[in-house]
């Protein structure tokens, strides 16, 4: 999808379409950039970019507050619609999905064809821009995509991709980030074009096992396959990040945003059913220093109240009293919540699991804030903050968003 | 400060009071040993605030004083230099270290001695004397069922419990207890007791197996501190710690005393099956299954990754039962009994089990007893 976040608001809002959008956190408070319509682009913004710097580049926009659940919404519909076309479905992002159409009948032209509606009912149903790669594999149908925005529709055999991509720098190819792309400028690999034909040996030398692999993926080659949704992936972690409203040394405040961050954590841990056993604290400083420490728990937990202890217990060892940006709990180490309940000596800590039932029941029902630990109200406005990714996958109860005007 | 002692002594007391000092502390000073040269001896302190050792050990004092060194640097230079006479001096604001007849020297950097946290004078409410031996048992005994966890900070200790004449050492994170008894007089330890902290109680266990002589507890619950302090040899080890905040959980009542079904088996053959199908058993529950039968128990695990079953001789003979554990927890417990049979009392494949030793223990003026709760089976019913 295109601009996702800012798509879906100028649709659902007349009145933004054709002029630049801006979706952020509480517009008036700092944050960062969440996403930025295709006409906010021009001036030079763009996702992640503090708030202030966007302010002053393109201080005519109109800035809205993102709203997590209608774009998680949107993306479940359009996860159905994509449905329609095939059952291979691996939802990749909120705005991304890979649609994997398999069958002897299948070719090029027939696939750029179903990419074609696919389109036009997106744009049709859901008044959203959508661009689209079709190619024989994941790493090219994704790099297509991406090379005509928006409202792309981009065919592309290994042929074309080398000639579309190996001159570009190679930072350009999906999976090399930043720092990866420096230490190949430094052993002379500058464009894609050049990692193709690195020696598999140095590349091996200095990257490990995913040497060769970048290297075939140079040549647009990938043998990935495709996760279907149903078929399901493990999660790997889960966390809760948030920039404070001022820089903030005030122990109290940090512990209340611990404790929310810490609920929204177990919260999402025990909707998608997992436990962990890793808890990490991130603590930022007005100085942009990141900190990020970790501790291993003795036994798996899905429950709020150790997550925060531990991350308190974390903050409290690290942190050397200056003024914090952002906080951030996360939980790793995370395995299948199993079907064996190990029960409880004493009936007073059974019943505190009822509990954490009874309170997920309610949430469930009327919303995460209907019922949040009073010691996370560090600040009015977060009775109506709707935690981000929550509800990523909760098994009923979102509304459908109407996409109509 | 200026003293003459053997490398050997020196390495015993730095190495023993390294083992309170935080490993990460945001103080740089709490990464510190005190070393204290007074007319008894060379004291020589660490502390993480919480829990502080400090030990004395002989030497000859030639001027008195005191100096903080890095704990991690300072024992590993003294634990690794020759046998042999050593002087140690504070000079320049750095403490040196002579060795070997003039072969060697080190030089430490030092912290104002005056910042390192004071140790606190410990005005003992009730004092008692226990058997190094004896105290090593208890704590081995009960100090594995303790929580490691913050969710109930009172957990993460062991309840010491006078009354009876006997002392008790309980501990339970909620899932399973233990209880270890020594008979005796122990004045001044009241049936409430006082909750020690794991982490003390694993210095305690060091001194405790030091010690020459008995361990002397005192107790202050009006000041939330408890002390141990031993004869080691020429050493006199001392343990201050904080004690935790109670109320702990009345574990009395959760005593099943009428568990109808009964069970007994060879501990070694137990703890052989439990071991080896565990190794299918989820890493989040690990989860076992116990079948009871007449004349016999059987050990089951399957998940994903794999399976297994182990049978063994037991004398049962109340009816066919299905009951899980966490092989962890079992294990444990298992490991705590001396003796060569193991009896489960049972109720139901939902409620608290009792596992005890069969016969006297090798000490006939201990006793010991352990709870263990189920993990429901996936197809339990109930």
């Amino acid at each position: 999808m295109d601009a996702f976040f800012a798509s879906v608001e100028q649709a659902h809002h007349p009145h933004l379409a054709g002029k630049p959008v801006i979706v952020c956190g509480d517009p008036s408070r700092r944050g960062v950039v969440t996403a930025a319509s295709y006409e906010a682009r021009p001036f030079g913004v763009a996702a992640g970019m503090p708030l202030q710097e966007a302010r002053r580049l393109c201080p005519q926009a109109e800035y809205v507050e993102g709203n997590p659940d209608k774009y998680v919404a949107v993306s479940l519909q359009l996860l159905d619609l994509y449905q329609s076309l095939s059952p291979d479905v691996e939802p990749f992002s909120v705005d991304e999905a890979f649609v994997g159409l398999v069958g002897r009948s299948v070719t090029p032209e027939s696939a750029a064809a179903a990419a074609r509606s696919l389109q036009r009912e997106i744009a049709e149903r859901f008044r959203l821009p959508a661009s689209i790669g079709v190619g024989p594999n994941k790493l090219i149908a994704k790099m297509a995509a991406g090379s005509r925005k928006p409202r792309g529709l981009t065919v592309m055999d290994e042929q074309a991709f080398r000639n579309e991509f190996w001159p570009k720098e190679v930072q350009k190819l999906w999976g090399v980030g930043p720092q990866l792309a420096t230490r190949m400028r430094s052993l002379g690999i500058s464009t894609v074009g050049d990692l193709a034909h690195a020696p598999e040996t140095v590349l091996k030398e200095a990257f490990g096992i995913i040497g060769p692999q970048l290297r075939d993926a140079a040549w647009g080659r990938d043998d990935t396959p495709l996760i279907p949704f149903y078929r399901g992936v493990d999660a790997k972690s889960m966390g809760h990040e948030v920039t404070l409203p001022e820089d903030c040394c005030d122990m109290r405040f940090l512990e209340g945003t611990l404790l929310r961050l810490s609920d929204q954590v177990s919260r999402r841990l025990r909707i998608e059913g997992y436990v962990s056993r890793v808890v990490a604290v991130k603590l930022r400083n007005h100085r942009f220093e990141t900190l990020i420490r970790q501790r291993a728990l003795g036994e798996f937990t899905d429950d709020h109240v150790l997550i925060y202890r531990v991350a308190r217990g974390l903050l409290e060892a690290n942190w050397k009293g200056e003024r914090v940006r952002l906080l951030g709990v996360c939980a790793s180490g995370l395995a299948r919540r199993k079907s064996g309940v190990q029960h409880a000596l004493f009936q007073r800590f059974e019943r505190e699991a009822s509990w954490r039932q009874a309170i997920d029941g309610i949430r469930d029902r009327l919303g995460e804030v209907s019922l949040v630990p009073a010691g996370s109200l560090t600040h009015r406005r977060e009775l109506s903050h709707v935690p981000f990714g929550v509800l990523s996958s909760r098994p009923t109860g979102h509304r459908p968003v109407d996409p109509s005007p | 400060m200026e003293l003459n002692i053997e490398q050997s002594d020196l390495a015993f007391a730095v190495g023993r009071a390294l083992g309170s000092v935080s490993t990460r502390s945001p103080l740089p000073l709490l990464s510190c040993i005190l070393l204290e040269a007074e007319k008894d001896g060379l004291r020589v302190t660490g502390t993480d605030l919480d829990v502080t050792t400090s030990v004395l050990a002989p030497c000859e004092v030639k001027s008195p004083g005191r100096a903080a060194v890095s704990a991690r640097h300072f024992h590993d230079v003294a634990r690794k230099i020759p046998r042999g006479p050593l002087s140690v001096a504070l000079k320049d604001q750095q403490c040196e270290v002579r060795y070997g007849r003039g072969k060697g020297w080190s030089r430490f950097p030092t912290q104002d001695p005056a910042d390192f946290p004071r140790t606190p004078e410990l005005k003992a409410e009730a004092s008692l004397k226990l058997d190094g031996d004896a105290l090593g048992r208890l704590v081995a005994r009960s100090a594995y069922a303790a929580s490691t966890e913050e969710t109930r900070p009172q957990l993460n200790g062991v309840l010491l419990q006078g009354g009876d004449g006997k002392i008790a050492f309980v501990s339970t994170d909620g899932h399973r207890l233990a209880r270890a008894t020594h008979q005796g007089t122990f004045a001044g330890l009241s049936k409430d007791g006082v909750i020690i902290p794991s982490r003390a109680l694993q210095a305690v266990s060091r001194g405790a197996e030091d010690a020459t002589g008995p361990v002397e507890i005192e107790i202050a619950a009006g000041k939330n501190q408890a002390g141990f302090a031993a004869q080691a040899g020429a050493y006199r080890i001392q343990i201050l710690t904080r004690l935790l905040e109670g109320p702990y959980p009345n574990y009395e009542q959760v005593i099943p005393r009428s568990n109808p079904k009964q069970l007994k088996c060879r501990r070694a053959d137990l703890m052989e099956a439990v071991d080896i199908v565990a190794s299918h058993a989820d890493n989040v529950t690990r989860q076992v299954r116990f079948s009871l039968r007449r004349g016999r128990l059987g050990v089951a695990s399957a998940t994903e990754l794999g399976a297994g079953e182990h049978q063994i001789e037991a004398s049962y003979d109340a009816d066919d039962m299905e009951i899980g554990y966490n092989a962890g927890y079992m294990l444990d417990i298992l490991r705590s009994i001396p003796t060569e049979e193991v009896a489960f009392h049972l109720n139901t494949a939902l409620s608290a089990g009792v596992v005890e030793p069969v016969g006297a223990l090798p000490q006939p003026d201990e006793e010991l007893l352990c709870l263990i709760m189920p993990l429901r089976l996936p197809d339990a019913v109930g």
